[in-house]
């Protein structure tokens, strides 16, 4: 969280994403078996599911605060 | 012997821009950084011979989630505050563990990397379309019908989310 605009925190959510998918593809690559490229192929699924609720989230914040900076949400809690 | 190299300039690659996504300034430049980071590690799949998952990278990723994604950066409006204070408050902790973390994982990648594997005769390529779309589909037909449902519910929570701003 060394970012204040919520757009790039996504973008790096997705590089995270990215990271484990290349851990599956290196182990599906070293093993030879398809359970790790069949769990690179879910968490594809699982990163358009994300990239779908983030977005709706990140234009409602900005519509209600009228700012990308995270640090306008400081009354969130939990 | 090819690949190896092919697959270290790749991962360079594919980390120098995983850190220009967290270090520049405009979120337009750091989605680009960040299609130019997938397409790296789209490279390194097709050196490892997973053919199926880089065309599933390509397509899904930047095909179709970024796309998604440098359209919701240009709705947004671009004289916010965050894009003249970049960084948070938070930024020296996170850097100072970070290093730590790199620090650690290269001493045990040195100390204990993995041997080559040897050399062996090699059957039909695992990862072919073919031989991927029978094996998922004979074993993970359930997993891929619950897949779905995820995506369904995935439509269903972010109108969920437009329907409450209304």
């Amino acid at each position: 969280m060394i970012r204040r605009n919520l757009m790039v925190v996504v973008m790096c959510v997705e590089v995270m994403l990215n990271s484990v998918v290349l851990a599956f593809v290196v182990f599906a690559a070293r093993s030879g078996t398809l359970a790790g490229a069949a769990m690179a192929f879910f968490l594809y699924i699982a990163a358009a599911c994300e990239i779908a609720v983030a977005m709706a989230i990140v234009v409602m914040l900005v519509e209600r605060r009228g700012s990308l900076d995270l640090a306008a949400d400081y009354e969130l809690k939990g | 012997m090819i690949s190896d190299v092919l697959i270290a300039v790749f991962g360079a690659m594919a980390i120098i821009f995983a850190l220009l996504v967290v270090v520049l300034r405009q979120p337009m430049r750091a989605a680009l950084a960040l299609i130019a980071h997938m397409v790296s590690l789209a490279a390194i799949f097709a050196c490892l011979e997973v053919h199926v998952v880089a065309l599933f990278q390509i397509l899904i990723y930047v095909g179709a989630v970024m796309v998604f994604m440098v359209y919701a950066i240009m709705l947004l409006d671009d004289r916010d505050a965050s894009y003249a204070h970049v960084f948070s408050r938070w930024s020296v902790p996170a850097v100072i563990v970070a290093a730590v973390l790199v620090v650690a994982l290269g001493a045990m990648l040195v100390q204990w990397a993995p041997a080559a594997p040897a050399a062996t005769v090699r059957g039909p390529a695992p990862f072919s379309f073919s031989a991927f779309s029978v094996e998922f589909m004979t074993h993970y037909w359930f997993h891929f019908e619950v897949a779905s449902i995820l995506l369904v519910i995935g439509i269903v929570a972010a109108w969920a989310v437009i329907a409450e701003r209304r």
